[in-house]
């Protein structure tokens, strides 16, 4: 049942062909067996998630099916609030926290039908630090980070949808190593009240789902305006999801040529360089796109901004308990901690010219495309991965979207990022399903899903 | 900012890993600064860049993206 996607198990659910039951007696079941080799979870909530199943079966009975995402099972990275639900942020300091609400994309989730599976395992606070959680692909690889087990969780088919967040690139690095569609929308459309900071003006919710048009149903209801988040845009959202379903139109899309381009490995260039073809054989426009002045110090404002405001979210914690920090985590803090006012006033300012040349410049393409990561995952499992390919597009408040395209020599997953212009999140989804389409390609499930 | 400022040149680089790493040394002690390094020694530069930038006076007059952004009012509360 897994296998069809959120959008293919939304309408079979309401059309009762499936139960709700059924389908998460599945996820749970999938779960168990690939758990011990891949430890994506870090907390099932088998009991509830099974009298919520039940419960929207029985709605569905009486003609009355509880949203877009009815039945559907989720997974949610441990850095988001769950009511009565273990929220450990993968810290021994919240080891036994369970929040007594649920973050505000939790209880839009929940209120469109959706079934809380558990939490999937983060890095701990969303930092640098490798989680335990393995490459479902090759175990010898990184899986990415920080949202780790959510990208595992959709790859390995265990739930068709999984929420993630980032900073720098910890939604669109893992969906690339691990073969699935991931998606950032634009900083300030989807609420992050209730999910533990990293950088509050950076934080980003996004997702994973195995491909654009489930994420496009996703953006549908969690998008729309929070009091409860300061960094909430207050503008009108319309649903974008018939829009990206009804999809066939000519694309104009803009190629991030140099630096991103010379950072690739060669296989990784030539495979981009591929797919342009595919798409400029299909008929749409792909032209070279000139990045504003203002980009080539974006990565350095990004770390200036990230390290400060991750010093201030966690300055008492820390100064409490410096010693049950992971070391990357650690370092952060401490380095953070160091820089001069100056430079972080200097840092937002060029932030904002930075999306400001780019709102001007965008207005020339529906999307930039650019390799979604240096190369495969890396062999490395002391690392998730270079995250200068994702920086700037954060920095900006870009949305973006990591959409699969096709496999290394070793057999592991290649995919591009697309980065849309400034709240066309639908726009840019719009154009990375025309890519999907014209690619027509499936990484298919990995050899941990196959063997079980 | 009409054109980029450039890069830091290598004196600079020195400057700023060694102003950086003298203040570690005062805020966390020196066995901790050594290991804090790579992290360390990575911001030094990215202040130092960012703090070589020029702005015309009239660019980027606010400082955050273009939603209504309150870092005062950000609160994570451990519910």
């Amino acid at each position: 049942m897994t296998q069809r996607g959120l959008v293919g198990l939304a309408r079979a659910l309401v059309a009762g062909e499936i139960s709700a039951r059924a389908l998460v007696e599945e996820s749970l079941n999938t779960i168990e067996k690939m758990e011990p080799e891949l430890q994506a979870w870090e907390t099932l909530d088998k009991e509830r998630s099974l009298q919520e199943a039940e419960h929207a079966d029985r709605a569905l009975e009486t003609g009355r099916p509880l949203g877009p995402l009815h039945g559907i099972p989720v997974g949610v990275k441990d850095i988001f609030a769950t009511a009565g639900l273990r929220t450990t942020m993968e810290s021994r300091i919240f080891q036994d926290h369970v929040p007594a609400r649920d973050a505000t994309v939790v209880a839009r989730l929940r209120g469109a039908g959706a079934i809380v599976l558990g939490k999937t395992v983060s890095t701990q606070f969303a930092m640098g630090d490798p989680p335990r959680t393995r490459n479902p692909w090759n175990p010898a690889h990184t899986p990415g980070g920080s949202s780790t087990g959510s990208a595992v969780a959709v790859a390995t088919r265990q739930a068709p949808l999984a929420l993630g967040s980032q900073t720098g690139g910890s939604v669109i690095r893992p969906a690339v190593f691990n073969g699935v569609v991931g998606f950032k929308p634009t900083y300030g459309v989807v609420s992050r009240s209730g999910v533990f900071p990293v950088s509050w003006s950076l934080d980003a919710v996004g997702w994973f789902t195995k491909s654009v048009l489930d994420a496009a149903l996703v953006l549908d209801v969690l998008s729309g305006h929070d009091p409860a988040d300061p960094g909430s845009a207050d503008v009108q959202y319309e649903p974008g999801f018939e829009l990206v379903e009804a999809g066939e139109r000519e694309l104009r899309l803009g190629v991030v040529s140099g630096d991103i381009e010379r950072t690739a490995s060669a296989e990784a260039q030539a495979h981009f360089f591929t797919v342009i073809e595919q798409l400029r054989v299909a008929g749409h426009t792909v032209e070279l796109f000139d990045l504003p002045t203002s980009y080539f110090a974006t990565r350095e404002a990004w770390k200036v901004i990230e390290y400060s405001e991750l010093a201030s979210v966690h300055a008492k914690l820390f100064e409490k308990s410096p010693e049950l920090y992971a070391p990357v985590a650690r370092s952060h803090i401490e380095a953070g901690s160091l820089i001069p006012a100056s430079a972080y006033v200097h840092a937002q300012r060029l932030r904002r010219l930075f999306r400001q040349d780019m709102d001007r410049s965008m207005t020339a393409v529906d999307a930039l495309v650019m390799p979604g990561a240096p190369g495969e995952a890396p062999a490395d499992l002391s690392t998730t991965g270079d995250v200068s390919f994702y920086t700037p597009w954060s920095l900006a408040g870009l949305p973006a979207v990591a959409v699969p395209t096709g496999m290394s020599q070793n057999s592991m997953p290649l995919g591009v990022q697309m980065v849309g212009r400034g709240f066309g999140d639908v726009l840019l989804l719009r154009a990375a399903r025309q890519v999907e389409e014209t690619l027509q390609f499936d990484p298919g499930v990995p050899p941990v899903a196959v063997l079980r | 900012m009409a054109e980029f400022p450039g890069e830091l040149t290598r004196a600079e680089q020195a400057e700023w890993v060694a102003r950086f790493r003298r203040m570690a040394a005062d805020r966390w002690g020196s066995d901790r600064a050594g290991d804090i390094g790579e992290a360390l020694d990575a911001t030094a530069l990215a202040v130092g860049a960012v703090l070589k930038l020029e702005f015309a006076k009239d660019e980027a007059p606010g400082f955050y993206l273009p939603v209504n952004f309150d870092p005062v009012a950000v609160e994570w509360k451990v519910e």
